[in-house]
């Protein structure tokens, strides 16, 4: 149970919670989607160690190399990159929708008029 | 780096700067997937990362105006809370087994194996990713393009609500495949 | 030979992410996000050579490529954004 074996995951784990804090701390609505993206690159980079392989090199055959990392988690990852671009992109027309209605983006602010409606 | 970077992105207030920093962290990301041999991720990631959704964000920043509120600079609450979870994962983090040793579970799945082993000659394909993706898991991927034609029709039905103004974010969906 | 280009990269990104981060104006930052990228281009190229797998240079190909229509998408947002309105001092004391 070395210390270095796990410093990628415990890297993943210190992106993942600033991406975490900007979510839920600050109150601007851009920002949170923008701490939601942090938060969706640390879980890539979290399945892609995964599938690491000292030594290894990447997935590509070649008569060369014998060792090859994991494909199976690049693949999830891949889905999941361009099904967080359409989270995203979603998300930030509501944004612009939500804008419209309120004249703010900023939480607080809303949860006033909300408030006093 | 990738750290200075997200960091960053809590500090700046003004929202077109932190779009730049974004863009940054994306690219920065997708160096980090080449290092750890995932060059198909890294390759999405600074498609969709730094160029998609830097220009989704710009469109709407345009839109919605580019400056955040000043707040207290730290808000003690939401640091414990993640102080917490932070410590509770870095916790359950020691068990999964160590980094790049080639004797995880994870290698030796019969459908790792077979997908490595096999792909080259099933599929006629020397990237195993892309075979996989394509062939092997082609249902998969075709779900995920409903997923991304569903997001998209959300978008434009938000979009198309709006009195006039264009339909900035619309475009930039359509680019995103 | 490798290694020494990798590091001396990774010395150049940091002193463009030092930009970035003390960078009074907003176009300091572009001009450090276009200029990371670039860094990243030819990272990837000498990471491909260094790591035995010289076919990398296509991913760096096409980063070279985003990075320009990155840039691209930037400057029209100068051009169509009201960031002409937002003056100097709301970019110049923005840390």
């Amino acid at each position: 149970m070395n210390a270095v074996g796990f410093l990628n995951y415990w890297f993943v784990v210190v992106l993942m919670m600033i991406g975490f804090y900007i979510l839920i701390a600050q109150g601007n609505l851009v920002k949170k989607i923008i701490g939601l993206n942090i938060f969706q690159t640390s879980v890539f980079i979290l399945y892609i160690s995964m599938g690491k392989i000292e030594g290894a090199t990447a997935p590509i055959l070649n008569s060369n190399w014998s060792v090859y990392s994991n494909p199976l988690p690049h693949v999830l990852i891949l889905t999941a990159i361009v099904v967080g671009v359409a989270t995203s992109a979603l998300g930030l027309s509501l944004v612009v929708r939500i804008h419209e209605a309120y004249g703010s983006v900023e939480e607080d602010q809303i949860n006033e008029m909300d408030r006093s409606v | 780096m990738l750290a200075v970077a997200a960091l960053l992105v809590v500090r700046l207030k003004n929202l077109f700067t932190v779009a730049m920093v974004t863009g940054i962290y994306s690219l920065l990301s997708a160096a980090f997937f080449t290092l750890l041999d995932a060059v198909d991720v890294a390759f999405t990631e600074a498609a969709v990362g730094a160029g998609v959704s830097t220009v989704l964000m710009l469109g709407t920043l345009s839109l919605v105006g580019h400056q955040q509120k000043e707040h207290k600079t730290v808000q003690l609450v939401p640091l414990v809370i993640v102080t917490i979870t932070g410590l509770l994962l870095m916790y359950g983090i020691l068990d999964i087994p160590p980094f790049g040793e080639s004797d995880n579970p994870i290698h030796h799945h019969e459908t790792t194996v077979h997908y490595l082993e096999e792909s080259g000659h099933e599929t006629g394909m020397p990237n195993v990713v892309t075979s996989i993706l394509a062939s092997y898991r082609g249902y998969d991927t075709m779900g995920e393009t409903t997923v991304i034609f569903t997001a998209m029709v959300g978008v434009l039905l938000l979009m198309s609500g709006r009195k006039g103004k264009g339909s900035d974010c619309g475009e930039g969906d359509r680019n995103g495949r | 030979m490798f290694v020494v280009a990798t590091v001396s990269l990774a010395i150049a990104m940091m002193l463009v992410m030092i930009r970035a981060m003390v960078g009074p104006t907003a176009y300091d930052r572009v001009l450090a996000l276009n200029s990371f990228g670039t860094k990243t281009v030819l990272l990837i190229a000498v990471l491909g050579f260094l790591m035995g797998r010289p076919e990398f240079l296509d991913l760096a190909l096409v980063y070279a490529l985003i990075n320009f229509i990155g840039t691209i998408a930037v400057l029209k947002y100068f051009e169509i954004g009201d960031l002409g309105k937002a003056s100097k001092d709301s970019f110049g004391n923005e840390l």
